[in-house]
């Protein structure tokens, strides 16, 4: 089993609070990976700094050999890992199907001049990309919805719809932010088969989620931050037998 | 020595006249992430109002009204006072109805608020120069230093008041309650909400302490060149929100700092350069590129601006409903991209040239097409893309200038050829005059790239004022404000397209063809692109969108749309000057896009059409025969009003698919 996704000594400060301390983390090539941890513990800065979107402050991050410390948030798109947001941040002026085709950016190969003579090439690309990206909406449950507004769908649908579009870059790897929030029991369960059927297709998946009931029967790993360092490291069953583990969320409970 | 000692005297005036109009935009912004473009206009009304109260009577609105003729130093806490007043309600009318909308909607607000505060001031006080009387502390001898620095009391009380109100705020900032609250809401306004931090009440007097700032700078600026005049604070405004920028806006020392800065440079760059007087204001702004190229946040500013997504007013797909139903659904049909309907409505535009016979009227459709097409352009950045480019027209200005020094200057001046023999070339300059505008765009935007939202916009602002300046004072060049004459009209194998008939079907072409370019890159991928940064940066980023490098090519498509129409405007007018650039200009293009609405094809057209047949009707009614700047704060009111009812502006329903048609 060979590692994907590696971060040594990964470390962002804001202003003086540490929000990741030193992380030293490996995801398994093919794995479900769950990011656990209290409020407030980094999982989200975690997320942010793999996709460049915080600055980090010491520590290498590499996928599959490929350093990505330092590197343009779009170029780590293009690189392979694709992601979700904690908030939903799906573009609110256009259609279910444009928004998901955004994720098709990379796949883009088309001149200006070839666009303004719209040549055959240009057209075939367009459609291909149209095809993949109803069979995305398709394969989330969005199917029908592509001509409606993004700004139209239920809560559920959105992050759904987030999926899609980050299943349009082909990643390597895709980072979900929390992207049960908000769900009931049946719809949680709904997207934990979806996630699975991601993995089926070769994409390795780290995910953020507070339901540990469903993170038990869903992930292959666990790690869990506290306070911005990596607490426990395991199967979902170690992890959860962890002294240390039970007592940080006591501690947030109390 | 001599130069030197006045240089330095007359440096502190103006730094303190800067430093405190600064404080005004960086108050504001800093509570609520709002430049607000009004400032300008608020000290040009504290001038005003000054000088009004000072004279024995005023002629307002043309009727002679008596007027109190208060000392100055009453007469200015009274100004400043009533100025404050009114900055207040104009946040309360215009702002406060915007403060959850897309970022740009307060933009546009007040953008529109200034010009209409600007028209509605000339409409008072006419559109001359309102000297600013005498009076008693400005009459007393000046003191000589050193023989040759002359100080007059007045200079003295300028320092003194603009020193003694910085204090003041500083003072009422770090130890009052509701200054405390007001850090604490520039700070994290969530936060400050959640606390209980009246954050409505703050807001309000960051705006009434900045408008008494703004109008106690526009006081002691009209004193000191001794005139009030309603485009007065234009400048001087754009210099505050620069100095506010180059200290660091969000800081009050930096304010201060920025405005000392400022105006130093200014002083002195105008006092040593050659023929410096001509280029003072360039050097100002050309050091606002530079620290926004280098070090965005100032000197002295620690946080970020505004980095909130501009986010569209185009978005929102509300049902049909209201005084707008019978537009929304006309739309709605016209924005489903049809093709019979795009062609008919094609044939309907050249129909119109045959149709109309009047040359009066064919004339004004030109001016249609021209203003539509310079839109469409803008359109890409400020619609598809969401950035407030606020330097358009310096495109234009580089393909009507390019175009004309070739044909007038070098071709027939220097090389005695007669345009008829190269009527080609006309057409291979609007493909040219468009390169090279959008060079020129590419070249400016790089050093934007790092910049987001606001900066953006005030970068644009500056690299605007440059050029025009260049266009002004570069006189062997362009020939300076007299501008270039004769300028061959287009011909067809050498049949001179003169009437204006034959133009406004060669204009109708143009668009045509403009629209067309751009219907076809806004959909497909690179329209994807743009429009994704307009809804959420960082979402368009994390897809892999590269973000900086559309928001260049965005830039440079606008800007070759900006330059291709400078050249078609040149030649079907025969005639350029720096005044068809003005910074008014670009206002005025970005107003008839929101008008039309933002982000679809028709609308840039639609806005022109309504605005030249409303000039042109405005012109038979007595009320605007007598004030004319009264059409002007017409659509400064109507587009205070469209931000807060409906954004999308009139062909909200025409929204753009975003897809290749299959
Ligand atoms: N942009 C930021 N600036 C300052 N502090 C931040 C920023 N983002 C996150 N933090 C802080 O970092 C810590 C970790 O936050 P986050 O990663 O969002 O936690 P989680 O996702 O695990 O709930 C929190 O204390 C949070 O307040
Ligand atoms: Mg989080």
């Amino acid at each position: 089993m060979s590692v994907l996704l590696e971060t040594r000594g990964l470390t962002v400060e804001f202003g003086g609070l540490f929000a990741l301390k030193a992380v030293d983390l490996q995801v398994a090539d093919g794995a479900i990976h769950g990011l656990i941890g209290p409020n407030g513990a980094g999982k989200s800065t975690m997320v942010n700094a793999l996709t460049g979107l915080v600055p980090t402050s010491a520590g290498s991050m590499q996928l599959a050999d490929r350093p990505l410390h330092g590197r343009p948030t779009w170029e780590i798109a293009d690189a392979g890992i694709a992601r979700t947001f904690q908030n939903i941040r799906n573009f609110a002026g256009m259609t279910v199907l444009e928004n998901t085709l955004v994720g098709a950016h990379r796949h883009f190969r088309a001149s200006f001049a070839a666009l303004l003579r719209r040549s055959r090439a240009a057209r075939e690309e367009e459609e291909s990309q149209r095809a993949r990206a109803l069979e995305a909406l398709h394969f989330v449950g969005l199917r029908g919805r592509d001509e409606q507004m993004a700004t139209g769908l239920s809560y559920g649908h959105q992050r759904r719809l987030e999926i899609a579009r980050a299943l349009m870059l082909q990643p390597r790897l895709l980072l979900l932010d929390e992207p049960l929030a908000g769900m009931n029991a049946a719809e949680k369960d709904e997207l934990a088969d979806i996630i699975r059927a991601i993995r089926d297709r070769g994409i390795t998946v780290l995910i953020i989620e507070h339901d540990m009931q469903i993170m038990r029967t869903l992930c292959d790993r666990l790690s869990v931050l506290h306070h911005g360092a990596l607490l426990a490291d395991g199967t979902p069953k170690e992890v959860f037998s962890n002294p240390l583990v039970q007592s940080a969320y006591l501690g947030q409970a109390a | 020595m001599d130069i030197f000692g006045q240089l330095l005297v007359n440096a502190l005036m103006l730094g303190a006249i800067y430093a405190l109009a600064a404080v005004a935009y960086t108050l504001v912004y800093g509570v609520i992430q709002l430049v607000n473009f009004a400032f300008g206009e608020l000290f040009m009304l504290g001038a005003f109002i000054c000088v009004s109260l000072m004279l024995p009577s005023v002629a307002l609105f043309g009727w002679q009204a008596p007027m109190p003729a208060l000392p100055f130093l009453v007469a200015l806490p009274l100004a400043v006072v009533i100025v404050a007043g009114l900055g207040v309600v104009v946040e309360r009318l215009a702002y406060r109805p915007l403060r959850n909308a897309p970022r740009l909607a307060p933009l546009i607000a007040a953008i529109a608020v200034s010009v209409l505060l600007q028209s509605v001031a000339q409409s008072i006080w006419g559109p001359e120069e309102l000297r600013f009387p005498r009076f008693a502390l400005g009459q007393l001898p000046p003191i000589v230093l050193f023989d040759t620095i002359y100080i007059r009391v007045m200079e003295i009380f300028v320092l003194v008041a603009a020193i003694a109100s910085m204090i003041g705020l500083t003072l009422f900032v770090q130890y009052t309650r509701m200054g405390r609250a007001m850090r604490a809401t520039a700070e994290d306004p969530t936060a400050a909400r959640l606390v209980g931090i009246p954050v409505n009440r703050v807001i309000a007097m960051a705006f009434l302490i900045g408008s008494a700032f703004a109008a106690l700078a526009g006081v002691l600026y009209a004193q000191t060149y001794s005139f009030a005049h309603p485009t007065m604070g234009f400048l001087p405004g754009l210099k505050a929100l620069t100095a506010a920028v180059l200290g660091g806006i969000g800081s009050i020392p930096g304010a201060a700092l920025g405005g000392m800065l400022l105006a130093f440079v200014e002083t002195f760059a105008a006092g040593y350069l050659p023929n410096g007087a001509a280029w003072r204001d360039a050097v100002g702004f050309a050091i606002l590129i530079l620290v926004l190229a280098f070090r965005p946040q100032g000197i002295l500013g620690r946080k970020e601006l505004n980095e909130a997504p501009a986010g569209s007013l185009v978005g929102e797909q509300v049902a049909p409903r209201g005084l707008f139903a019978p537009v929304d659904r006309f739309f709605g049909w016209l924005g489903q991209g049809n093709t019979v309907l795009n062609i008919a409505l094609a044939c309907i535009a050249v129909a119109l040239a045959f149709i109309i016979t009047n040359d009066y009227w064919l004339r004004i459709l030109v001016f249609v097409v021209t203003y539509g097409m310079l839109a469409s352009g803008l359109n890409i950045v400020v619609g598809f893309t969401g950035l407030l480019d606020l330097g358009f027209v310096a495109f234009f200005a580089v393909g009507a200038y390019f175009t004309s020094i070739l044909f007038v200057l070098v071709l027939r001046g220097r090389f005695g050829i007669d345009p008829a023999d190269i009527w080609w070339l006309f057409y291979a300059n609007l493909f040219l005059g468009g390169a090279l505008a959008a060079l020129i765009g590419a070249l400016i935007g790089t050093p934007t790239l790092r910049l987001r939202g606001d900066y953006l916009a005030i970068m644009t602002l500056g690299f605007h004022e440059i050029i025009r300046i260049v266009a002004t004072n570069w006189i062997d060049l362009t020939r300076g404000p007299m501008g270039i004459r004769g300028i061959p009209t287009p011909s067809l194998f050498g049949m001179p397209l003169m009437s204006p008939k034959y133009l406004y079907l060669l204009g109708l072409a143009l668009s045509i063809l403009v629209v067309f370019g751009i219907a076809r890159l806004v959909r497909s991928y690179v329209g994807r692109a743009w429009v994704a940064i307009r809804e959420n940066e960082v979402a368009a980023e994390a897809m892999g969108v590269p973000t900086a490098r559309y928001k260049l090519l965005s830039y440079a498509t606008g800007g070759f749309i900006g330059g291709l129409v400078g050249v078609f405007f040149a030649h079907s007018q025969q005639y350029i000057s720096p005044l068809s650039f003005s910074l008014f200009e670009n206002i005025l293009i970005l107003m008839l896009i929101v008008m039309g609405g933002l982000g679809t094809f028709i609308g840039p057209f639609l806005g022109a059409l309504f605005w030249i047949v409303f000039l042109q009707v405005a012109q038979g009614m007595p009320l605007i025969q007598a004030h004319p700047e009264l059409r002007y704060a017409a659509l400064g009111l109507v587009l205070v009003l469209l931000m807060i009812y409906r954004p999308q502006g009139l062909a909200a329903r025409a929204r753009v698919s975003l897809m290749m048609s299959k």
